[in-house]
């Protein structure tokens, strides 16, 4: 159980920034995933910790030591303790399945018995226990992650690297890959780094996530965490399915109303403090935390809306609300049912209000 | 109109029918030659022309291998026949060990390094390794001289290679590119060093590719004339190629009557074989690695 | 529980991260080998070649070591002797038809194994094929037996189908030796006309027939079109092969009657093994040299643009 140290990491390919000073901290024994759309920097991190990247400025550490520290150290992948898993699963097309698993004890030069029980122990953990003959091209794709897996459990790393390792499964056989890693990973007790551009398997399976934007990282915490506070517009855009509602208003602070050009709507004293000072802010709530009403509704607030579509996933609804060139997301239970063009009145719950700096996107309340 | 489509339903199967008849031509043209080899080769009184034989004999073939002498009156040269087997061998093996050792280090070099000007130097080397083998030959005498490779098949062997390797060297590079880094990356994550990743996973893994560049290398030395007939100068020391030119002592329009034609003919059909069987395997090997890219 | 491994030391010394730097470098050294060969055999004596072109080095005796530079005095003898503007236009007429045999074979060939009509195309292919796989030196040999006036197996198959016989390789040396030369040359074409015509998707086609085309139509207008860069590729290489075409000639005829198939290749070899004027005949090598190196270029221009 090893902790992994980022400190202000920095990675240049030639002109290309990939990871702008990163420093992050990944504790002892936990999964923590690495979150962001396509080019975010964080398979290029995971890399990094592998030691198959050099950085360019910036110190990493693996179990409180430096491996690699951007000028005379730095550690070969070999002598860091780590084991990863590729997103092609990277079997060796040219062995068996049991000398794919077998490989990095067979390169430590464990004896023959051992490797085999424990091969055997894997294989069964991982189900796998009848393919052991086979060559990788003749394994599906979820038998091959599982073996890529065992590959990299076998020589009890400290480290266990993912760069997204169900990103070639069809859906139904991505979740239960996910429970059987973050279940193995319990049991294994290594410490795990996750990369993975798909909010809800990170929000799945993680203790912590860092989501990542442009090789920054934007913010860390838990999903719940993520979820509840999101720092800033990215985050709370990214993470949620369907995403928050972003909406841009003009904040009266004399008034504490929020204008939003189509309606205005009154801040619970609370916020107004917090937001004397800006002017042009984005209020955000998630679509779960508003109140849809089909009955006209008195009051400051709720505000009137006209329904204009609706997606029917038998479990739930989201019905999409506009007025006068605003719309909202909302999600609704699955008996809610109206005809697309009537009126609707929501509100929404003052606890789950967010509001961002229009410049900064940096959340104020 | 209507003649219009009688010539189209003429031309039809017609195109057919002269389609046949075409493929029959080329194909006496091709085989024709072709005859008078194999059948002086199993007769035991093999003339310079075609002749159906009157008895099939293997008597020539144990002549080649030198396990039954000639008639006496013959060339002498046949004595040495097993001996041109042995020295084709030779040049052959030679080729073959050192292409696939060299091109194939150059190929993963070229494929794993990344430096400016890499196509413009792939290119170069392919047009350098065009050049007329005439041009080179007359210095390449002089050259030779200096490493002691007259008269050495060995030599003779490396000089073949040695006019091969850009072609090869771009096989091999293909091979290699095909090989995913992330298995190396791998097997360093997992304890390998470079060279323990490049012998138990890489190499394996270009075995099709090593085995057409094995194959062409030694078809290469193989089927050469050229370089021996410059370097190679004592009969003994022949290989196939120059001891069948030596033993057809002809002046166009006659053709030598001291001639043993039925062994040379054996030893031709001997020399043949390898070749089509080799290029052939070579050739399926190349296919199915076509096949499987487009698969993956 | 899991069966229980020694954990695996990490182990970091001085040593290791100098064995490691040196594992990195020596990728580099890979080259090594292959470009030594390359140069020391190749790259070398072309250069050279180039050097003794200006030179009256022979092949033996005392110019073998000390010759001199004598600048353009070989390139004038060349060019005012006419051996060698008849090898020259040897040369040239010999390329001319090989090319245009070999191309329309190969072309034959490649419609034969691409098309839709005919069945056992595999076999036919391989058949086909066969000529490119034998070694060069048996193939004169093959031929010679045919080409005999007396008792050649053509001359004896004209005779019976009532033709006169031929003297072919006196008389019509040059048709002998391009007859050869196609021989097996016209795989080239082959191989690469038919992997052309294969790569055209079958849908075009398709869409013809729904239109009622003719065969003709299907071929001038799709099939040609579509595969015009190959084809120019493929006559560039024919072209280029048969330059410096030095064995079949040099066995059926060598050269033969009175220089009437004397190539370019042959004459440089004469001059520099027969005559022992090393330089001349590197000079010769010269000239064909740079008509190949243009032709190579043409070559690599059209590969860009395939």
């Amino acid at each position: 159980m090893v902790r992994v140290f980022f400190e202000k990491a920095t990675k240049y390919f030639g002109r290309v920034r990939a990871v702008e000073d990163l420093t992050l901290e990944v504790k002892s024994g936990e999964l923590m995933v690495l979150l962001g759309p396509s080019g975010c920097g964080k398979t290029t991190t995971l890399r990094l910790v592998a030691g198959l990247e050099r950085l360019t400025r910036g110190k990493i550490y693996i179990d409180d030591e430096v491996v690699d520290d951007a000028s005379s150290t730095f550690v070969p992948p070999r002598y860091r303790g780590v084991s990863m898993v590729f997103q092609s699963y990277a079997l060796f097309p040219h062995l068996s399945v049991f000398d794919n698993i077998a490989f990095p004890l067979v390169i430590a030069k464990v004896p023959k018995n051992v490797i085999r029980k424990r091969v055997y122990e894997l294989a069964e953990m991982l189900g796998i226990k009848e393919l052991l003959n086979r060559k990788p091209r003749q394994l599906s794709g979820g038998q091959q992650q599982r073996v890529a897996l065992a590959r990299a459990l076998i020589s009890e790393p400290k480290i266990l690297l993912l760069d997204e390792p169900l990103a070639n499964l069809d859906a139904k056989l991505r979740v239960s890959a996910r429970i059987m890693i973050k279940k193995i990973q319990r049991q294994f007790k290594c410490t795990t780094i996750y990369v993975t551009h798909d909010q809800s398997e990170a929000m799945a399976i993680s203790d912590r996530i860092a989501v990542m934007k442009d090789g920054k990282i934007q913010q860390v915490g838990s999903p719940e965490e993520l979820y509840h506070k999101p720092i800033n517009t990215f985050v709370a855009d990214f993470i949620g399915n369907p995403s928050m509602n972003l909406i841009e208003c003009t904040f009266d602070s004399a008034n504490g109303i929020l204008d939003f050009g189509a309606f205005k709507f009154k801040l619970p004293r609370v916020y107004v403090e917090a937001l004397k000072d800006y002017k042009e802010v984005i209020f955000g709530i998630r679509p779960e935390h508003i109140i849809v009403s089909k009955e006209p509704r008195e009051g400051n607030e709720y505000i009137e809306f006209r329904v204009y579509a609706m997606e029917k996933y038998g479990y739930r609804n989201i019905v999409i609300l506009e007025k006068e060139g605003i719309q909202i997301t909302v999600v609704t239970h699955p008996t809610f049912d109206i005809d697309v063009g009537s009126k609707v009145w929501i509100g929404f719950d003052p606890k789950r209000i967010r509001i961002y700096d229009k410049k900064t996107g940096k959340l104020l309340v | 109109m209507n003649t219009r489509r009688l010539i189209r339903s003429l031309s039809e199967p017609s195109i057919e029918v002269i389609g046949y008849v075409v493929l029959f031509f080329m194909i006496a043209y091709i085989y024709a030659p072709m005859i008078w080899l194999f059948l002086t080769a199993f007769s035991p009184k093999g003339g310079p022309f075609l002749e159906i034989p009157k008895s099939f004999t293997l008597e020539n073939f144990a002549i080649v291998f030198g396990l039954k002498k000639i008639r006496a009156g013959a060339a002498a040269l046949s004595l040495y026949m097993h001996r041109w087997i042995v020295n084709s061998l030779i040049i052959a093996i030679t080729t073959m060990v050192v292409t696939v050792v060299t091109a194939s280090m150059a190929g993963y070099a070229l494929s794993r390094l990344r430096f400016r000007g890499k196509s413009i130097f792939m290119v170069g080397l392919l047009v350098l390794g065009m050049m007329p083998t005439i041009a080179k030959l007359l210095p390449l005498y002089k050259l030779c001289i200096m490493f002691g490779f007259i008269n050495n098949l060995v030599g003779a062997g490396i000089v073949v290679a040695s006019g091969i390797i850009p072609v090869q060297i771009w096989i091999m590079k293909g091979f290699f590119d095909h090989i995913p880094r992330e298995l190396e990356e791998q097997a360093w994550i997992f304890g390998c060093s470079k060279l323990e990743a490049l012998f138990r996973v890489v190499l394996p893994c270009a075995g099709p590719g090593l085995s057409v560049v094995a194959f062409l290398s030694f078809l290469a030395g193989w089927g050469n004339f050229i370089i021996p007939l410059i370097l190679i100068r004592t009969e003994p020391l022949y290989p196939i190629s120059l001891g069948i030119a030596a033993s057809f002592i002809h002046h166009p329009g006659e053709i030598g009557l001291a001639v043993p034609y039925g062994p040379l003919c054996a030893l031709s059909l001997i020399y043949v074989i390898p070749s089509m069987t080799l290029y052939f395997i070579a050739r399926k090997y190349l296919m199915q690695i076509k096949l499987a890219k487009m698969e993956v | 529980m899991i069966t229980k491994i020694k954990r695996l030391r990490i182990v970091r010394t001085n040593s290791t991260k100098l064995k490691y730097k040196l594992e990195e470098i020596i990728i580099i050294f890979f080259l090594f080998p292959a470009l030594a060969l390359f140069i020391t055999f190749q790259v070398i004596p072309t250069l050279w070649a180039i050097y003794f072109s200006f030179t009256d080095i022979a092949l033996y005796g005392k110019k073998l070591f000390e010759y001199k530079f004598i600048g353009l005095n070989n390139y004038e003898k060349l060019f005012s002797d006419e051996i060698f503007w008849k090898s020259f236009s040897v040369t040239f007429e010999y390329c001319t038809f090989s090319l245009l045999l070999r191309f329309t074979l190969g072309f034959i060939a490649a419609l034969y194994i691409t098309s839709r009509l005919f069945k056992g195309k595999a076999i036919i292919a391989g058949l086909l094929i066969i000529p490119y796989t034998l070694p060069g030196a048996v193939i004169p040999y093959m031929w010679i037996s045919m080409l005999d006036s007396r008792y050649g197996t053509l001359n004896k198959v004209l005779m019976l189908l009532g033709l006169p016989p031929q003297s072919w390789l006196y008389e019509r040396a040059m048709q002998s030796v391009v007859m050869v030369n196609c021989w097996s040359g016209y795989v080239l074409a082959m191989l690469i006309l038919a992997s052309a015509i294969k790569s055209i998707p079958d849908e075009y086609y398709e869409v013809c027939e729904i239109y009622g085309a003719s065969r003709l139509f299907k071929f001038t207008k799709i099939t040609l079109p579509l595969i015009k860069w190959p084809l120019v590729l493929s006559l560039i290489l024919i072209f280029k092969e048969d330059i410096d075409d030095f064995t079949y000639v040099f066995i059926l005829t060598e050269g033969g009657p009175n220089y009437r198939t004397e190539l370019l290749s042959l004459y440089a070899y004469h001059k520099a093994f027969a005559f022992y004027e090393l330089g001349a005949g590197c000079a010769v090598g010269l000239i064909i040299m740079i008509i190949v190196f243009l032709l190579t270029l043409a070559q690599i221009k059209i590969s860009r643009i395939m």
